[in-house]
């Protein structure tokens, strides 16, 4: 009895135990390969940049995208991830913030995932080092595919095309360009992603409460790039001196 | 126990008498190659359905594969299946890495889903040229790629309003040949006998917009009328007049034009609202318009953009004209400071 009842749970435990080490050590190994700057740089002592991109008082609601296709895996709607917008002070998450032309070590390229999960790409949007090998993973359960293009929708614009059955949950493609890679799965057309290919170290991707932190700048003067998949870019530029804080704000505006 | 074995038999005979009835008038598709190839592993592993439609079954994204065995070769189908961008740029057609034994197999499926055309038959019919014409058309599975009305796919140009916008004279030449004509097109060479294209080009230069169903026309007016801002009107005029098949969907452009260079594309209407005064443009839409030809030597162009103004009214035309508007850059009901 007392076996029959341990057996598992020590089985369980054990399973744990080496996920969490191997989940411990991805994320070890994950930030020391995503560290920008190496020491020297470090010593010279940079500064940093911060700041959020939010809506005025009135903001749009999170919109819905109806589903017409393998609606037992995907539902019947999904939330879209265009416009997430914190409550709390109104800002904008996956809004893409980097410094246009800086220079700096060139980051060193690991490993980023884009999950599919039903029919809906995750993360949206993320900023990676050029030459990243990005794992695309798909345990939907049926054929999507990974149309990727740069810069823009345009077919012709497409970089690379790949069926992903059913049965393969994991394919590899190198992001070997610096630019904005564009996600779409024909199968399912309401699926939508990006991916920021970065040459410098310099960016960040704004979080729920749309806020950015880039740091280990040198001292210096930079323009300062925020891009939206909807918004377009807009740039401002900041002075960053030895061990302090810039702070910057990109506001958005009603159109017209 | 004897009245029950009786009932049984009769039971098991009624039974298998439905099925067969069943299997005589049921499903026509029924032990054909198509068939098979819906019930295939290929299928059920790879999901060919999720894009392609076969024996009515299927989604709506890439042609109908029904006839793909009349119009493709193995040394198309191999060199498609191995690398869809190389041979289309942009498809939506993935890679799906098949090894060579899988492609073998995909191709023989591919290969078997053929019918046995019967062009002489209909052309020897004792019936108008365009009625043939018609026959021809579905003969040759040409909804596979092309929409005509409520019906086929969206892969080549629609053609519900092609007698508006070519000459008879382009239209022969063209299904002549279409590789010929222009190298890097999809479609392929179907060889019509030489009567069989005059009676499809017969056919083709009567389709002015007729093969939208009444039911599709008044759902059309409906949705038109109805609570619709005036550029979703123009969207909806666009769509109906199938003016993305020369300029793209939403007018993004990216359609090759065999009126210039071999490489060159059709401009995008991104910004026409901006370039003509509305006057100027409405003028240019209701008349035909021929591009300049840029070689007088050469043959006029075989692509002009059709005499909208003998079916469109004054308030489609503003419609389209919002529509049009609407394509400015900032689209967006927010923007950055």
């Amino acid at each position: 009895m007392y076996r029959k009842v341990l057996t598992p749970n020590f089985v369980s435990v054990l399973v744990f135990l080496v996920i969490v080490l191997v989940v411990a050590n991805v994320s070890i190994t994950g930030a020391k390969i995503y560290e920008p700057n190496n020491k020297t740089e470090a010593i010279v002592s940079g500064g940093t940049i911060t700041g959020s991109v939010r809506f005025p008082e009135e903001y749009p609601d999170r919109q819905k995208l109806t589903i017409t296709k393998d609606q037992a895996v995907c539902g019947a709607f999904q939330y879209s991830e265009l416009f997430v917008v914190s409550e709390e002070n109104h800002g904008l998450k996956n809004v893409v913030v980097s410094l246009l032309g800086a220079k700096g070590k060139k980051p060193e390229a690991g490993m980023a995932t884009l999950n599919q999960k039903k029919c809906q790409y995750v993360p949206h949007v993320q900023a990676v080092p050029v030459g990243t090998t990005l794992e695309i993973l798909n345990n939907d359960g049926l054929l999507h595919n990974v149309h990727g293009y740069l810069e823009s929708l345009d077919p012709q614009s497409t970089v690379f095309n790949k069926a992903q059955p059913k049965f393969l949950k994991k394919i590899k493609q190198t992001l070997d360009k610096p630019g904005t890679y564009y996600f779409k799965c024909d199968v399912h057309s309401h699926m939508s992603a990006y991916i920021a290919v970065m040459a410098h170290p310099f960016y960040d991707v704004t979080d729920a409460d749309g806020r950015f932190t880039i740091t280990n700048v040198r001292p210096g003067s930079y323009t300062v790039q925020a891009w939206h998949e909807e918004l377009g870019t807009l740039e401002k530029t900041v002075t960053v001196t030895s061990g302090k804080t810039a702070e910057i704000t990109f506001d958005i505006l009603p159109g017209e | 126990m004897k009245r029950f074995l009786s009932l049984l038999t009769l039971l098991l005979f009624m039974t298998n008498w439905a099925y067969s009835q069943n299997n005589n008038t049921g499903d026509p598709w029924r032990g054909t190659p198509q068939e098979a190839f819906l019930n295939s592993e290929i299928v059920a592993t790879y999901q060919c359905t999720s894009c392609h439609t076969v024996t009515e079954r299927g989604g709506t994204v890439g042609p109908i594969l029904n006839q793909i065995g009349n119009r493709r070769d193995d040394v198309w189908l191999k060199r498609w299946l191995a690398d869809p961008q190389q041979v289309r740029p942009g498809t939506k057609m993935p890679n799906f890495d098949f090894n060579p034994q899988q492609l073998e197999t995909v191709v023989g499926y591919l290969r078997s889903m053929k019918k046995d055309l019967q062009t002489e038959e209909i052309l020897a019919k004792n019936i108008d040229l365009a009625q043939k014409g018609e026959l021809l058309f579905k003969e040759y599975d040409c909804s596979a790629c092309h929409r005509m009305g409520s019906e086929g796919r969206f892969v080549g140009p629609d053609l519900t309003w092609i007698g508006s916008r070519k000459t008879e004279a382009w239209e022969q030449v063209w299904l002549k040949d279409p590789p010929g004509f222009k190298p890097d097109t999809f479609m392929p060479n179907f060889h019509i006998p030489e009567k069989g294209i005059a009676a499809l080009t017969a056919y083709l230069h009567t389709q002015q917009g007729q093969a939208n169903s009444e039911s599709q026309q008044w759902e059309f007016r409906t949705n038109f009328f109805l609570g619709n801002t005036d550029h979703k009107r123009g969207e909806l005029v666009f769509k109906r007049f199938a003016c993305w098949s020369c300029h793209g969907e939403a007018g993004g452009g990216g359609v090759k034009n065999p009126n210039m260079a071999p490489d060159e594309l059709m401009p995008a209407l991104k910004k026409t609202a901006q370039n003509y005064k509305k006057n100027e443009l409405l003028a240019r839409l209701k008349n035909k318009t021929l591009p300049k030809s840029l070689d007088p030597r050469q043959p006029k162009p075989p692509f002009f953009c059709p005499d909208y103004g003998n079916h469109l009214d004054e308030s489609e035309f503003n419609d389209l004209y919002a529509y049009l508007e609407s394509f400015a850059p900032k689209k967006s009901k927010w923007r950055f400071k």
